[in-house]
């Protein structure tokens, strides 16, 4: 299954990209998403980013999955489903 | 006790040419603790709610916190408490900078200004004493121009300014107040400074600021200190963000939520948004973070001229606020543009919320026929995305001609104007015109909106619960009550004049033991909650008495319609659940059904009809 990827605000300049679209397997899940992810990146994106949300010491509130933020890190081993789209932005708003 | 304070309170009376002191009494201090809690109470002594706003009847307070000019982080801003001449009803208006720690360093924790000046004249306040200065040649001149010329009039390297421009002199009613690239924004605080004929305020001061417990309140700064750090270290902090991109780097999940008011809120989301929220400014143009006193946050984002087809800009920010209202409301993805209006703004002195609303209120009656295309003149059409009529219609405004004049009465007005229904459309509540958020989509906000003693302000709303969906954007159950304990929270702490950023990651005990170890004071948190419900309540009296009741608890019809492309599983906001919003607010206030405070929790408060 394809899913789409963006990358918002400051997380798009760290990716130094605004979007990809990545292949999974079904059934594949946002661990592994994040996990595939690790081979694209740049190394500063996936240290600061990548690497303490797979280590659940990084806040969900950096990824939204379809709008939402996932719930707890339970949600970082739900499927995904084809067509969904994964967006990291910063958790921040107004000003 | 009250070491902290400066314990007096400078009235100048600009009809009289009179300038005196006044003590303040300890009873008062304890009671109001300080910023916007002084000025609410002093407003709702001294200016009969009826008073024209525009008239010498209308006072401006403005006050510093206890905590201005000690160490304690984040406490720099300034508050102006007065009557606004957009909604009618009373106003507190913040903005950060240098000019409370000047205020405070003078010895003075309120300046009163009243009466009119039958000429323009500038305040002075230096060690030296305070006068009322003549300025017939800064008529009409720029924010910055006049800045300049206090400063260097007054031979004093260490003072600090705040000042009008054009738009405040012409009484638009949205005209700010600028203290140095830092703006009082809302509420129309430059026109009632421009009806006073007073220019500019230049203070100096070189007092120290005292405190009660110097060795507990040193700890209590390094705990503080300590909580910004651990933030500011972290690369997904929340303030540490804005530190690195400004107020504007918050725009992404607004946009990505469909929460992003565009094209008028026929729209949820901008396909430009990252052209110009904060990182996009950033990329494009240099940038170098300035801070206000003593913060380590820096938000404020200072520009190195940048040439633009309209001239070269010199600007601050924008701030997230102004690439909404200016930015995405009007459909602008422009940079360039955003950075030519932020700085007109600026330097004409007009809150760029208000502004941009009203910009996007003429495009979108154009888009409906109502206005006709060619309203600007000459080939410039007034239509959405159009840059060059943005630019043109700022300028109309604050000249006050041709439709800027009818714009610069504001939304509402101008809808009252126009006529044809268009009050059904105009982004205001109370007058005040819309921030940078959407009640279609976000319940805590339709609440705010609606029932804020401001108006359409967003100052005290569960933005970051929502967006961050610690609580569900469409929810309605606990909402409003949620909403009123925010309410009185950002209230009790403008009495502190805290920057808002700090109750972002700040706990409550952090701010009482900053408070307590300053000024002596024994204030609980049950106490300081309930500081910010008192005040909240005085504030909803005096816009009562003042004409402004629950009927204009209200929302513009153009809420309850859905945008273009709300999400398909998303739930459009419904009168039957704005109803029940308001009904459980009114509940969770402990007012009448009608929305006004019963005697029952007026007594409560200790407050008295």
């Amino acid at each position: 299954m394809e899913v789409a990827v963006r990358f918002s605000g400051p997380l798009r300049v760290l990716a130094g990209r605004q979007d990809l679209t990545l292949s999974l397997a079904d059934g594949g899940t946002l661990r592994d998403l994040l996990h595939t992810l690790h081979d694209v990146l740049p190394p500063p994106f996936v240290e600061q980013i990548l690497t303490p949300l797979q280590t659940s010491a990084g806040p969900l509130a950096l990824m939204l999955v379809n709008r939402a933020h996932p719930r707890g890190s339970t949600d970082l081993d739900r499927p995904l489903a084809e067509g969904d789209v994964v967006v990291f932005v910063p958790p921040m708003a107004g000003g | 006790m009250f070491e902290c304070y400066g314990k007096k309170l400078l009235r100048v009376d600009l009809s009289t040419r009179s300038i005196t002191e006044e003590p303040l009494k300890h009873a008062f201090i304890e009671r109001w603790v300080g910023g916007m809690g002084f000025g609410t109470k002093l407003l709702s002594d001294e200016v009969p709610p009826t008073a024209d706003p525009l008239g010498p009847e209308n006072k401006l307070f403005i006050c510093v916190g206890p905590l201005t000019g000690t160490q304690a982080p984040l406490f720099a801003q300034t508050c102006i408490v007065s009557k606004s001449p957009l909604t009618g009803g009373i106003i507190n208006s913040y903005a950060g900078g240098h000019l409370g720690g000047a205020i405070k360093a003078a010895g003075y924790d309120v300046i009163a200004i009243e009466g009119q000046a039958d000429d323009l004249v500038y305040l002075l306040v230096t060690p030296d004493g305070a006068q009322i200065i003549d300025c017939p040649e800064l008529a009409g001149e720029s924010i910055r121009a006049t800045e300049a010329a206090v400063k260097a009039a007054s031979g004093r390297d260490d003072l600090h300014t705040m000042a009008i421009g054009l738009a405040g002199e012409n009484r638009v009613r949205f005209a700010c107040v600028v203290s140095e690239t830092r703006a009082f924004g809302r509420g129309g605080m430059g026109a009632v400074l421009g009806a006073k004929n007073l220019k500019a305020i230049g203070v100096a001061g070189i007092g120290d600021v005292a405190v009660a417990d110097p060795a507990a309140f040193k700890d209590a700064v390094a705990a503080a200190y300590e909580t910004f750090r651990q933030d500011l270290e972290s690369p997904w902090g929340y303030l540490a963000m804005f530190a690195g991109a400004g107020t504007g780097a918050g725009m992404s999940l607004v946009n990505e939520k469909h929460a992003l008011a565009t094209r008028h809120h026929h729209l949820t989301h901008f396909e430009k948004a990252e052209e110009i929220g904060g990182p996009g400014m950033m990329e494009k143009f240099p940038t170098r973070p300035v801070a206000c006193l003593g913060c380590q946050v820096h938000c404020s984002m200072l520009r190195s001229p940048v040439k633009t087809k309209w001239g070269e800009v010199w600007t601050r920010g924008p701030e997230y606020e102004t690439m909404y209202s200016l930015g995405s409301l009007c459909f602008n993805g422009d940079a360039e543009m955003l950075l030519k209006a932020n700085d007109q703004a600026e330097e004409y002195g007009m809150d760029t919320l208000s502004l941009g609303v009203s910009v996007a209120f003429a495009m979108e009656c154009a888009d409906r026929g109502i206005l006709p295309r060619n309203a600007l003149g000459g080939d410039v059409a007034l239509e959405f995305g159009n840059a060059d009529a943005t630019i043109k219609l700022i300028d109309m405004i604050a000249h006050r001609e041709g439709l800027g004049d009818t714009l610069a009465e504001g939304s509402r007005r101008a809808s009252q104007i126009i006529g044809q229904g268009t009050d059904a459309f105009a982004l205001q509540s109370k007058g005040m015109e819309f921030a940078a958020w959407m009640p279609e989509r976000m319940r805590g906000i339709a609440v705010t909106f609606a029932t804020s003693n401001r108006g359409a302000c967003h100052k005290r709303a569960p933005i970051g619960m929502e967006l961050m969906d610690v609580i569900p954007m469409d929810g309605i159950e606990g909402r409003a009550a949620l909403v009123a304990e925010i309410q009185n929270k950002v209230n009790a702490l403008f009495c502190l004049v805290a920057c808002r950023f700090a109750e972002f990651i700040v706990p409550m005990e952090q701010f009482l033991a900053l408070l307590n170890t300053a000024s002596g004071l024994s204030c609980t948190e049950e106490r300081f909650m309930r500081l910010g419900e008192g005040i909240w309540n005085l504030e909803r009296l005096y816009n009562l008495a003042a004409g402004i009741d629950g009927s204009e608890d209200r929302l513009p019809d153009i809420c309850f319609e859905v945008p273009e492309d709300f999400p398909e599983d998303a739930k459009p906001l419904t009168r039957e659940d704005f109803a029940t919003l308001l009904r459980d607010y009114y509940a969770a206030r402990g007012w009448d059904e009608q929305g006004h405070p019963t005697s029952e929790r007026l007594a409560a408060l200790g407050l008295q009809t």
